[in-house]
């Protein structure tokens, strides 16, 4: 009895770590959202760390590590994103999505660089472009859902 | 004199330790995805712990027995291996999720990667156990978890609108974007990780490690009642902080980084300085807690001479199990797996396991063979089989939720 | 020389004695009860023997589980043909929330786990401290050779019929009295013998107290417990119990069931 039971809990969770495909248009739709919501997060902490880097009220191992995080983040985002296959009717949501995961994966790295050299007017910079960034992120994410 | 210093030091103690992984994880994700909208749950999941933590506290000084050891008793062998199969799984991916906290913690402060610290990490964990008495232990990462008040200083320095923030907390309310499921789901998730099973069993060992007596039940209630509440406050501060920082600017919380992040804007460096002391800290006290516990409960199952109180080599199949426990700690975080994902598991999972854990602590608490004129009270009878009710409410919805929302995305 | 006689107690099997931990004289910990040796003396039976340790916890668990616990004991166990750990109840001196031993643990000796931990793993890590564990435990003498052992666990969950196949129950618990005698300062446990069989309707898996006790609480379990679980039907006297030993059955020779008292 005991056994059965941790097989179908075994089971359960196995069934909890797996992401369907998105097959239909509205589905896909759906992945699109939950991908620039994701990716709006990351950009956004990276220029909440940009942002405090500049005003040094970040110790730099801590920016370093939390903007590298976000990196890691936006590519498996990205990835998850890019492996899935858009449904006949989705290709303008797949590129534009895309697009703007890509934007968001270069803007994130850059901002790693920058932080790991305390660069810091190349910080203000890309403080600026992480903002408009995130702009057009929300925008994409209301249009999405 | 003597007395009031050891009662300050007990319920400062009790503060400092209350905030784990689990609850640093959790409350932050919680205020950066749902703001103040699930802050109800800190209060029921506070009082849940101080009524049972009472009770396992009351049980260890009356019968100088610490709980587990007396489940297998009441409940037999069949069934007390069931619950110590179970309370021992949950405690173990705890403490995993702990020691990966720990290390995550150093590498934010560092820079140096977290999988160096791994080892590194679980070494100290199993040489601190090894060898550090039990009260140097408690008092030393007790005392240092109360950095975690910068986070109630960092609220205060956001110059938050009060009116609107206590609105929120006590207008229970889903965000817009999260479904319901999901609501829930992190509601018992929350529950979860303020009323963790393994500090039930730590709390009564500790209480025999300790010595306690009846005489101590005193001291013992003003540390539980007084101590954890407060440190409920602290919870709720870093789900505030998130609240009021990362809400806003659409960041949902999923790495320790993000945790900290609302207290480096109120505070600045100092802030972030102060905040790695404290998550160094919770988790190190909660890793050994964890690891302790693991042994506590394999050991008093079978019978076997534990504890700290006693030299390594008189407790040697207890320190063998401690020691095999932070190796397959140390071995499955090396696997890369995300100590942050495993602290969000470790959490729902300590509501799917409460039931089990509380069950027989209120049969116990309520057993004249063991508790002789102290057994438990109309209160705490009353709030026990309330809560009895709730945990298992709590732990039946835990599996389907998990299921439906995929573990909460 | 201690002229006040220990008037003897009453303490039942499974519920003060099966699962408890065993201390010894300082407070130290030594196993728990996993089972009890009974041996059949003139016409009764007596708890002559705790026996501790996998071997004797495995066929108690029962199921596959039970049998590869003892399975594993067998196979590890240094011996050829091992004996469980044994504990002479003579070495009992009283049993309150613990079984407490008139020896210390210098003297019982560890069991084989322990002395194997300590040697293999403990004494070889760094820090370890000075000092050595106590010996390791000597395989007990044993019951006197030709008196015949059972274990309280073969009695218990037994089906009792009365006359004409009537079911009575099942037995939940054996009923003790202990015998106390002087030596010296202390009181030792000279022997306990199975007064009565208690019976349940069901062969129960847990004792929680309720079903012996109609106060404990908190009310609400202690109803809901006592809806859904059977209560204790009464107890037989041992002297009206025929056992078929290698059967699985009990023959009641009385009328009824005596009433039970806690």
């Amino acid at each position: 009895m005991i056994s059965r039971a941790a097989a179908v809990l075994a089971a359960l969770l196995v069934l909890t770590g797996c992401v369907s495909p998105a097959l239909g248009n509205g589905s896909y739709r759906g992945k699109g959202q939950a991908s620039v919501q994701a990716a709006l997060s990351e950009v956004e902490t990276a220029a909440l760390v940009v942002e405090q880097l500049r005003r040094d009220r970040i110790p730099k191992a801590y920016a370093d590590e939390t903007v590298s995080a976000s990196e890691q983040a936006i590519g498996s985002i990205s990835e998850s994103f890019g492996s899935v296959q858009p449904p006949p009717q989705s290709d303008q949501v797949h590129d534009e999505v895309t697009a703007l995961l890509d934007d968001a994966d270069s803007a994130i790295s850059a901002a790693r660089i920058a932080v790991r050299r305390v660069d810091r007017p190349r910080l203000g910079e890309l403080l600026e472009q992480l903002h408009q960034l995130a702009d057009r992120l929300r925008d994409a994410e209301s249009r999405l859902s | 004199m003597k007395r009031v210093f050891a009662l300050m030091l007990g319920v400062l103690t009790a503060i400092g330790g209350f905030v784990d992984i689990g609850d640093l994880v959790t409350n932050a994700v919680v205020g950066s995805r749902f703001g103040l909208g699930l802050a109800w749950v800190l209060p029921v999941g506070v009082l849940g712990i101080c009524v049972f933590a009472e009770m396992s506290g009351r049980i260890a000084a009356v019968s100088g027995r610490a709980t587990f050891d007396l489940v297998r008793e009441r409940l037999g062998p069949r069934v007390g291996l069931v619950n110590l199969v179970a309370s021992m799984a949950v405690t173990f991916l705890t403490f995993i999720a702990e020691i990966g906290g720990i290390s995550l913690a150093l590498e934010l402060a560092t820079s140096v990667n977290e999988f160096f610290w791994v080892p590194v990490v679980g070494a100290t964990v199993w040489l601190v156990l090894w060898r550090a008495s039990f009260s140097l232990i408690e008092n030393t990462f007790g005392l240092l978890g109360l950095t975690l008040i910068v986070f109630a200083v960092a609220v205060w320095r956001l110059h938050p609108d009060w009116s609107a923030l206590v609105h929120e907390a006590s207008h229970p309310a889903n965000t817009h974007g999260e479904g319901l499921p999901t609501y829930f789901y992190y509601a018992v998730a929350l529950f979860g990780a303020a009323m963790t099973p393994y500090e039930v069993f730590f709390f009564s060992s500790g209480g025999v490690e300790e010595r306690w007596t009846e005489k101590d039940i005193g001291t013992m209630r003003a540390n539980v009642f007084v101590g954890f509440p407060l440190g409920g406050i602290l919870s709720l501060a870093i789900a505030a902080t998130a609240a009021l920082v990362l809400k806003p600017l659409d960041i949902s919380v999923e790495t320790l980084g993000q945790v900290g992040l609302p207290v480096g804007v109120a505070l600045g460096k100092i802030g972030l300085v102060v905040v790695l002391v404290g998550f160094f800290a919770a988790t190190f006290g909660a890793a050994c807690e964890t690891g302790l516990s693991t042994g506590y409960s394999f050991a008093q199952y079978f019978g076997w001479q534990w504890g700290k109180y006693v030299r390594p080599r008189q407790a040697a199949r207890f320190h063998l199990v401690v020691l095999l426990a932070t190796i397959v700690a140390v071995a499955t975080l090396l696997t890369t797996v995300d100590p942050i994902k495993v602290t969000e598991y470790s959490v729902v999972f300590s509501a799917l396991a409460l039931p089990l854990t509380y069950f027989p602590i209120l049969v116990l608490a309520n057993d004249p063979d063991y508790m002789g004129e102290h057994v438990n009270g109309r209160m705490a009878n009353a709030l026990g089989t309330v809560y009895l009710v709730v945990v298992v409410v709590a732990a039946a919805a835990a599996l389907p939720l998990m299921f439906i929302t995929k573990a909460g995305q | 020389m201690n002229t006040n006689a220990h008037p003897p107690e009453r303490v039942d099997a499974r519920y003060h004695l099966l699962d408890r931990q065993i201390l010894d004289r300082d407070g130290g910990m030594v196993a728990k009860v996993d089972d009890l040796e009974l041996t059949e003396q003139d016409g009764s039976l007596t708890v002559s023997a705790l026996l501790l340790g996998p071997g004797v916890l495995g066929p108690r668990l029962g199921g596959r589980l039970g049998a590869w616990m003892a399975a594993v004991w067998r196979r590890l166990h240094p011996a050829e043909d091992p004996r469980p750990g044994r504990i002479d109840i003579s070495r009992v001196s009283c049993v309150d929330s613990a079984v407490h031993l008139l020896d210390s643990r210098a003297e019982i000796g560890i069991d084989g786990f322990e002395h194997w931990a300590h040697t293999k793993v403990v004494s070889r890590l760094p820090l370890v401290g000075p000092g050595e564990p106590p010996p390791q435990r000597p395989d007990s003498p044993g019951p006197p050779a030709g008196a015949v052992t059972h274990r309280a666990s073969d009695l218990l969950g037994r089906r009792v019929s009365g006359p004409g196949g009537v079911p009575r129950g099942h037995v939940s618990d054996l009923r003790l009295r202990t015998h106390f005698v002087a030596r010296g300062p202390n009181w030792h446990t000279a022997g306990m013998t199975v007064t009565d069989l208690i019976l349940n309707q069901k062969a129960t898996a847990t004792l929680l107290g309720y079903e012996r006790r109609n106060d404990q609480g908190p009310w609400v379990l202690r109803a809901a417990l006592r809806t859904f679980r059977p209560t204790i039907a009464g107890t037989i006297p041992w002297r009206d119990a025929d056992v078929d030993w290698p059967g699985q059955t009990i023959a009641h020779a009385g009328q009824g069931l005596d009433e039970f008292v806690l």
